[in-house]
């Protein structure tokens, strides 16, 4: 047996298994000393590990680890419910928000198109309340939206009549027209992609307003 | 024989754990104390500290109750219990070298050995114990403390058993070595060992 084996052996023999009484072994042992120091550590080894104290648990710990855990639970199935709850109020809000919206929307309608010449100060001497300030705010919006939309429209369309021609001079206007017709198309693309925002906001701003509380019956003893 | 009593202890597990799952104090309670020792057992081992293990057990068990349903019945359950406390052994361990420590951990560890001569000996363990590299430790300790086979103990590390058989003889000749070189072997045969290569006696 060489030392390798042997190193082996004694590794198997720590692992439980019965090779220290094997004759080929102590034979080895016999003739290396090394092998030999290594096997004593070994049985060292094997001493310290029966006279090892275990670590028990503190008195107590299995309590306080049933009441984390119990504590840690309720605490989760608490969440669980304000975040179902939530999600409920949220989804039957955005409901409601609809449905008003859908009842609202044709006298939202009645809002004049050609607001952009509102004037931004009420006519009226008397100090705006806030229902009529916000009445305002949504109109200036609305009318600088429709306005951002047609000046961009315009933009476009100047862009388009400004293609320079001369860089393709050997093109003929057949082709021309048929590389300026998507640039024309993109214009009134974007004049029709603002229209829906603009009326979106127009509602919104009719939805707002109608939500807003009675500014009249205000306290005045405060 | 081995297989059958396996499968009973594995329904055991099972029909403790969905228990659990449905909130029987009880069960809790019987599952808490079943692996409270060997996860505490196993903290103090590898934290060096019993307050810090104290701490760990007590998240070790919070997150074995959080994840229980994603324990898979068909397995036993304490290697997947001795997988997270080593995890969280490890996470602990990490966060503990960055941050500053104001207490010396030996003076809080395991309850103090037996004055009498073997009272030596087992410190000296203990302080080899402590010197393993963490693989090493936690493979050593499972396996000659915790008596857990190789096959678990590779479950519970997240390892091949071969790795873990490694890793075990390993952390034996550093012990075996550090046990020498502190004179805990006999001397004679130290000097026998010592004469023949030429060197002195440790």
């Amino acid at each position: 047996m060489n030392c390798s084996l042997a190193h082996e052996w004694l590794q198997r023999s720590l692992d439980g298994e019965s090779v220290d009484e094997s004759p080929r072994w102590l034979a080895h042992l016999r003739e290396c000393p090394d092998c030999a120091v290594l096997a004593e550590a070994a049985q060292r080894l094997r001493q310290g590990l029966q006279r090892w104290p275990n670590p028990s648990p503190p008195r107590g710990l299995e309590a306080r680890i049933v009441e984390t855990i119990f504590l840690d639970r309720r605490r989760r199935m608490r969440r669980r419910w304000v975040t179902g709850f939530a999600l409920a109020a949220g989804i039957v809000l955005a409901l409601i928000v609809r449905f008003h919206g859908m009842r609202l929307s044709p006298s939202i309608e009645r809002v004049p198109d050609e607001s952009a010449s509102v004037p931004l100060l009420p006519k009226e001497e008397t100090a705006p309340t806030l229902r009529d300030s916000a009445a305002e705010l949504g109109e200036v919006f609305t009318s600088l939206t429709s306005q951002t939309a047609n000046e961009t429209v315009e933009q476009t369309r100047r862009w388009v009549s400004q293609v320079p021609s001369p860089t393709l001079p050997k093109v003929d206007l057949l082709s021309a027209e048929s590389t300026a017709r998507p640039l024309r198309e993109a214009g009134q693309g974007v004049s029709e992609g603002l229209e829906p925002v603009t009326n979106s906001a127009r509602r919104a701003v009719g939805l707002f307003l109608r939500e807003l509380p009675p500014m009249d019956a205000e306290p005045n003893g405060l | 024989m081995r297989t059958r009593v396996g499968n009973v202890n594995a329904d055991n597990d099972a029909i403790l754990v969905r228990r659990c799952l449905h909130g029987d104090e009880e069960a809790v309670r019987l599952l808490v104390n079943r692996f409270q020792s060997e996860v505490f057992g196993l903290c103090v081992r590898l934290l060096h500290h019993r307050h810090d293990a104290e701490d760990v057990t007590q998240e070790v068990f919070l997150r074995i109750f959080r994840s229980l349903r994603r324990w898979d019945s068909q397995r036993p359950l304490r290697p997947w219990v001795m997988r997270i406390a080593v995890n969280r052994c490890r996470t602990w361990l990490a966060k503990r070298t960055r941050r500053p420590e104001l207490v010396d951990y030996l003076q809080d560890s395991v309850p103090a050995p037996p004055a009498d001569d073997s009272g030596e000996l087992v410190r000296e363990l203990e302080a080899a114990v402590a010197e393993l590299r963490l693989e090493y430790r936690t493979a050593f300790v499972l396996f000659h403390e915790r008596g857990q086979p190789y096959e678990d103990i590779a479950q519970a590390m997240d390892r091949p058993v071969g790795t873990i058989k490694t890793w075990l003889h390993r952390a034996r000749l550093e012990i075996l070595n550090f046990l020498r070189r502190r004179g805990m072997v006999g001397d004679e045969a130290e000097e026998q060992a010592s004469s023949r290569n030429g060197r002195k006696p440790t």
